[in-house]
């Protein structure tokens, strides 16, 4: 892996904000997977 | 490779396994970098598509991965049209929050789990809120995707299905005939067919080694000088010479 990989992936840090959430996406996940963990991670099957 | 991501759901944090995976690889630098696109990386080794999803090999940076796909001819536009064709389980897919569709502008990455058929698709991402999750994304923030040719059925893994099938209620009134027919139960169920299959075999041939030692003496009853070892060796030997074709086609 190159030098100019490893200082590009530092940059994205300043522009990565994991991005904006659909309205509905709580209501998807729990109706495909069931009800979030307590970190609000949907773990179950499909 | 859908797997893969589903055995890390709930990962968080950094250095976390992901990171750490990749910084043995290429450099500690990478323990307290965005991982989003190492997860894809250690989700495509872990389930042996490397080849299909990194064909330049290891990427912590998503744009040059984005390219990777490109150079393939494989790169979909992050349109509700184009996602809604061609958006399977296993695609990689690409993210821009100022909602381009421009490759050099890409933010995150993930994978698509499930194609929502209405121009969104759910995915798994690792390092979204630090953490892998899953998430629903529409087109107004993917910038594309690519289906990497794997070569097998990318889906989950014998483990997920055979759990999966046995949360179903035997004989429940939301499907009352449901039978285990999982993976792993039809694997056991031709094993014993086929131990039963070479059983029957051994008896044939059991049977068939009786018969001829019985025609040998019978033979040696009628004729004293015929020698019965010899005899019984010899058609064995002829037996031994003639070639067969076993029907292997299906039934």
């Amino acid at each position: 892996m190159s030098d100019e990989e490893a200082a590009l992936t530092r940059q994205f840090v300043d522009r990565h904000e994991w991005g904006p959430s659909e309205a509905d996406e709580e209501e998807v996940l729990q109706r495909l997977y069931g009800d979030p963990d307590e970190h609000g991670i949907y773990r179950g099957q499909p | 490779m859908l797997a893969a991501a589903v055995a890390d759901l709930g990962m968080a944090g950094r250095p976390n396994p992901v990171t750490r995976e990749y910084a043995a690889r290429h450099g500690n630098e990478y323990l307290e970098a965005p991982w989003c696109q190492m997860g894809v990386t250690r989700w495509a080794h872990k389930s042996g598509n490397a080849a299909a999803v990194l064909p330049a090999g290891d990427r912590a940076y998503t744009v040059w991965h984005a390219e990777d796909g490109a150079r393939l001819g494989l790169w979909h536009p992050g349109t509700a049209e184009a996602l809604r064709e061609h958006a399977r389980p296993g695609a990689v897919i690409y993210f821009d929050w100022a909602g381009t569709d421009r490759r050099a502008a890409i933010d995150h990455v993930g994978i698509v789990e499930r194609n929502l058929g209405d121009g969104r698709v759910q995915t798994i991402e690792a390092n979204t809120g630090d953490a892998c999750k899953r998430r629903v994304r529409g087109p107004s923030v993917i910038a594309g995707f690519w289906n990497p040719p794997y070569e097998k059925e990318d889906d989950v893994g014998a483990k997920e299905m055979w759990q999966h099938e046995l949360k179903v209620p035997f004989g429940s009134a939301e499907n009352p005939s449901w039978q285990a027919g999982n993976l792993l139960v039809n694997a056991v169920k031709l094993v014993l067919e086929q131990r039963k299959t070479l059983a029957e075999l051994g008896a044939k041939v059991d049977a068939q080694t009786a018969a001829i030692q019985a025609m040998a003496e019978a033979m040696a009853r009628q004729d004293s000088e015929i020698d019965v070892e010899a005899l019984v060796a010899r058609i064995q030997q002829e037996i031994g010479r003639i070639q067969v074709r076993l029907d292997v086609s299906d039934a």
